[in-house]
This record gives structure tokens, C-alpha cells and sequence, in this order.
């Protein structure tokens, strides 16, 4: 699932891929060039909360 | 307590071949399929509720997530051969969780309830709605039985069978519907208030969450 949000910058849509941004990659504005990564402190929150998400999307499709 | 023996019993041994009344032939899918619906939708604002807010003193706020901004800015005190002309400075900056993750709703998106019925009697009565009692006096009631399936082979050793399977198909589509517009109104809100801080900035309002 493709997601969005406006660059900080230039408001500009930075499309990104959250598992993507969890293995460190970067996404960049393709206006400004900024680019956005996940900082390492939020690595773990993010992670057990898709953790979750996907649990509950793997129960609800059986 | 009888009841509910016999409730059992007609769960346990379905009859095919009964009377039933129209509406609740086609109700009985539907009714599921709601109920299948609440179930998945209740999962959900329960993992937002759960996992992307913290309740505080009664107030549901989101868990904010650090993001960090880089971008290079050149230094016009420097020539461009110069190293450092170019410097990359990094930012911090916050967005709710709810916005990182890919919500989607997952529902029930179609419902197929495929029948043939045979109708076995036709009764009515008498409308209870004041509004319909000048139009409709009374209002019919279909009764009938689901047309038993028709056997799959013609070979003559299994005709029984045709009684055993009821021609009633229903069939679910679950899909992924677009977020209820309250909670796109939220993650929107919060989208639209994304700036970056610079670093110790950053930190520090981190410490007040
Ligand atoms: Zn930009």
C-alpha cells in the first residue's frame, strides 16, 4: 500500500513505504530533494505496531 | 431450557426441506455478514485505540513518532569547488504514528445470496404502521422452501443425495474499503501540521510527550 505525506519543506507529496523506512531506507521529495528517513529511537514502536496491524489483517482475512 | 435444546437441535440437524419464511431466508446471510463486519471494524478502532494513542487523564493522544529531515543547503560563503559548499543539515520532526501506518479498512465489501425457492404458502397480515394502514391494508407473507440442488450426476445410484444439498449459495467478498471519514479527518489534520524543528528542539518536545 502506497502511502503519502507532505514534505516538512515544500509540502510537496514524498510518497514512502513504511516497512521501507523501517529498513532504513530513505524517501525523498522529488521538489526539494529533502529526504526522510525514520529516526532509530522510532524503530521499535513503529515495528511492533505493524507487527500488530498485520496480526489483526491476517485474522480478519481467515 | 427447552428452547435452547431445540435451537441446538436445529443447528445441528438443519432441514432442508422446511418451510421458512421468505424474509428470514434472506435475512439470515445478511445478518451474519453484519455481525462479521462489527466484529472486524471493532478490531480495528481497538488496535488504533491501543496501539497508536495513549489515554491521558481521559484524552486519547496520538504516539507521535520521530522522522528525521535531510536536506543539503549551500553555504554562499564558500565557491562551489569548495569543500562544504554544499552542507547537509538535518532536521527532526514528528508525525503521529496513525499516519505512518497502512490503515485500511478491511469489510465485507460484497455479498452474494443466490436461491431458488419454492413457494409453499402465501399468508398476510394485518399492517401495524399507522402511515401504510391507508395504502396497505395487509401485507403478505411469502413462505416457501429452498428448491433442493439439482444432483450433479445423472448416474442413478445417488438420487438421495439431491435432497441433502439445499440450493442456497451465499457468497462473501471481503475488501479493502476506503478509512471512515473521521479518522481521514484526523490523520489529516495531523498531516497537515508536519514541520520540521531542528534537532534539540526535537528532543525537547519529545520529553514534554
Ligand atoms: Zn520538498
Amino acid at each position: 500500500m502506497e502511502q503519502q505525506m507532505p514534505c516538512p519543506v515544500c509540502r510537496t507529496p514524498i510518497f514512502f513505504n513504511v516497512y521501507h523506512l523501517l529498513q532504513g531506507e530513505r524517501f525523498v521529495c522529488p521538489n526539494c530533494q529533502a529526504a526522510i528517513t525514520l529516526s532509530p529511537e522510532s524503530h521499535e514502536p513503529v515495528q511492533n505496531a505493524l507487527d500488530k496491524l498485520d496480526k489483526l489483517k491476517q485474522l480478519q482475512q481467515k | 431450557m427447552e428452547n435452547t435444546n431445540a435451537n441446538a437441535y436445529d443447528r445441528a440437524h438443519p432441514k432442508f426441506g422446511a418451510e421458512l419464511n421468505i424474509e428470514s431466508i434472506i435475512n439470515a446471510p445478511l445478518v451474519a455478514v453484519s455481525k462479521a463486519n462489527v466484529t472486524m471494524l471493532t478490531g480495528q478502532v481497538r488496535f488504533l485505540l491501543d496501539y497508536c494513542f495513549v489515554n491521558e487523564h481521559k484524552m486519547y493522544k496520538p504516539v507521535m513518532i520521530t522522522m528525521t529531515l535531510s536536506k543539503g543547503v549551500v553555504n554562499y560563503g564558500k565557491q562551489p569547488a569548495d569543500a562544504g559548499y554544499i552542507q547537509v543539515t538535518e532536521m527532526a520532526f514528528q508525525m503521529p504514528l496513525l499516519c505512518l501506518l497502512p490503515l485500511n479498512t478491511l469489510a465485507i465489501e460484497k455479498v452474494k445470496v443466490d436461491f431458488d425457492l419454492e413457494i409453499t404458502s402465501i399468508g398476510s397480515y394485518k399492517s401495524t404502521r399507522k402511515k401504510d394502514a391507508h395504502i396497505v391494508a395487509r401485507k403478505a407473507v411469502l413462505n416457501g422452501r429452498v428448491a433442493p440442488q439439482p444432483p450433479r450426476t445423472s448416474k442413478a445410484s445417488a438420487p438421495h443425495q439431491a435432497h441433502s444439498h439445499s440450493h442456497l449459495k451465499v457468497s462473501v467478498n471481503a475488501g479493502a474499503l476506503p478509512l471512515s471519514k473521521g479518522l481521514l479527518t484526523v490523520i489529516d489534520l495531523y498531516t497537515k501540521a508536519i514541520q520540521p524543528l531542528p534537532q534539540q528542539e526535537a528532543a525537547d518536545s519529545n520529553d514534554k510527550l
